[in-house]
């Protein structure tokens, strides 16, 4: 009788998992030997890491006072970084429209649209500054690469979240203007886009300022802006000429950053 | 008399759409003044680009067919690719948590400590990683080191943002009554605050691990290591075959790394 209980009362608790599986074990030491590796493939360590500061701080003594003497140099390239941010945004936000509209599973023939995702597949694959250096090789240096360069991402990208909220659109009205016998870029533009617009425009706002930040480093590799500036001034070791780069381009991306999310706020 | 009122609507409503219409009208012409100004600017005109287009055609002929002898020279650099992305993943979390910590508002400790905790994080994330890595290529020299740092550093600043943001969005509900019941602050953040946010944290960290990849296959543009630096070495050597095949390496790299991050996102989440 009280073997009885016993067992009863032990089949009440639930058994706990068990804590330290072997597949468990195995994970953790698959994990961290993965680490291990990486630590030591990459050279990070406290000891390199140690090593390295005395010329860290020995670059940041140099970097600081900032040098403010040839800053009136630095405004053409800033406006440039701009420009080449907002010609790109418009011209990849207007292509990625139609581009979309291909994309899109439900409204494009999928002979046009398997093809389309492939070629955007290639154009985000690859980041901006690959393509500037592709670029600034195919049609020499200046801010031309670096627009071009930002279209093709900006294309890649946008096209393909345009295809996907085209097919994530209520299916209803579409088939109803179908079923009154409208073609496909009809039930697009007067379907699908009403509904699509607010997304599409939150997108341009985020590429405008992705595109911005972009342009500032495109020049590391030619392609214009004031990156270019600042790669020169680091090669030639004037790290206080480069602090003032530094110092206008944060100054440049908090102020379009914040300037996108007013008008976000405004748009939704 | 109802007929008056109707009219009256009827002429708001026409009224209320021109006004719309003339806004849409201003928007768009600003729009491309904005942009034919910065074509402009930039010497950017497309009659040019299609009569250059020889060049880019050139450029294309000597690309194909991507060279393959010089794959197994890209295992190393990609695999080091590989690891700083996953170290300057993973080092950041343990630094922009405490961070988060110290600048949430709900939660923060001191409201000065707090800002410049908060302009540390800004300055951080608005400095692009290529830049912090030629940076620190001047100090520490070439190699995966000076990648791997400036990920660090660029992360820390990105993730931190994403971490006090989401701690911010927290149900203070829970937080006050562990409050009310005596807990400190410390046990508010650890049983209070980090189970809510975990779900989301999870998904940043996944989110800045494919950042990271993509970024580290750049990185090498400026000596800091991966499979950017043989594509440059490629480049400059004029060596096209052999670009693409590195070109192709990185696009087939990154999207197995999309695909598993989301495989990840979906059992993690």
């Amino acid at each position: 009788m009280a073997r009885e209980l016993e067992t009863q009362a032990q089949l009440a608790i639930p058994k706990m998992p068990a804590r330290f599986t072997a597949k468990r074990m195995l994970v953790a030491i698959l994990v961290i030997a993965i680490y291990w590796w990486s630590f030591e493939g990459t050279g990070v360590n406290p000891v390199t890491i140690i090593e390295g500061m005395p010329a860290m701080w020995d670059i940041l003594q140099h970097m600081f006072p900032p040098s403010l003497e040839d800053y009136q140099d630095l405004l053409k390239p800033a406006l440039e970084t701009v420009y080449i941010g907002v010609l790109a945004t418009i011209i990849g936000s207007a292509l990625a429209i139609p581009v979309g509209f291909l994309g899109s599973a439900n409204l494009s023939h999928p002979l046009i649209y398997h093809p389309v995702r492939l070629v955007l597949n290639v154009f985000r694959g690859v980041s901006e500054i690959i393509w500037a250096l592709l670029f600034v090789v195919a049609v020499g240096l200046g801010p031309m690469p670096g627009v071009l360069a930002l279209i093709v991402f900006a294309v890649g990208v946008q096209s393909k979240l345009v295809a996907e909220a085209v097919e994530a659109v209520d299916p209803g009205p579409l088939e109803a203007m179908r079923a009154v016998g409208a073609r496909s870029w009809k039930v697009f533009v007067y379907g699908a886009w009403p509904q699509v617009l607010p997304l599409y425009l939150t997108f341009c706002l985020y590429y405008w300022d992705h595109n911005t930040r972009q342009a500032t480093i495109l020049g590391f590799v030619g392609a214009g802006g004031l990156g270019v500036t600042l790669f020169w001034n680091i090669s030639m070791y004037e790290f206080e000429k480069a602090t003032t780069s530094v110092i206008l381009m944060i100054i440049m991306i908090t102020i379009i950053d914040r300037f996108c999310l007013y008008l976000r706020k405004k748009i939704i | 008399m109802i007929d008056a009122r109707a009219s009256a609507k009827i002429g708001e409503a026409i009224a209320l759409r021109t006004r719309s219409r003339l806004n849409l009208f201003l928007i768009l012409m600003l729009i491309a003044t904005a942009g034919l100004w910065s074509a402009w600017e930039t010497n950017f005109n497309l009659p040019e680009l299609v009569r250059g287009w020889h060049h880019i055609n050139n450029l294309l002929a000597r690309m194909f067919p991507p060279d393959l002898e010089i794959i197994e020279n890209l295992g190393g650099p990609l695999i080091e690719t590989l690891q700083m992305a996953l170290l300057g993943t993973t080092i950041p979390i343990f630094i922009a948590i405490p961070l988060a910590w110290l600048t949430a508002t709900n939660i923060a400790p001191d409201p000065v400590l707090g800002n410049v905790v908060r302009l540390v994080l800004h300055t951080l994330r608005t400095v692009p990683e290529l830049l912090w890595a030629m940076l620190l290529v001047s100090a520490v020299g070439l190699g995966a080191l000076p990648g791997t740092l400036a990920l660090i550093l660029h992360s820390t600043g990105s993730m931190g943002k994403f971490f006090y943001e989401t701690i911010e969005a927290v149900d203070p509900g829970p937080i006050e009554a562990m409050e009310a019941a005596g807990a400190n602050r410390f046990k508010v953040i650890m049983f209070g605050i980090m189970p809510s946010v975990l779900p989301n944290y999870m998904s940043i960290i996944l989110l800045y691990w494919e950042f990271n990849n993509r970024a580290a296959t750049i990185l090498g543009l400026v000596g800091a290591g991966g499979i950017g630096l043989t594509l440059t070495h490629a480049i400059q050597d004029f060596e096209y075959q052999e670009a693409v095949t590195c070109l192709i390496a990185i696009v087939i790299i990154l999207t197995v790394i999309d695909r598993t991050s989301a495989y990840l996102r979906r059992k993690v989440i």
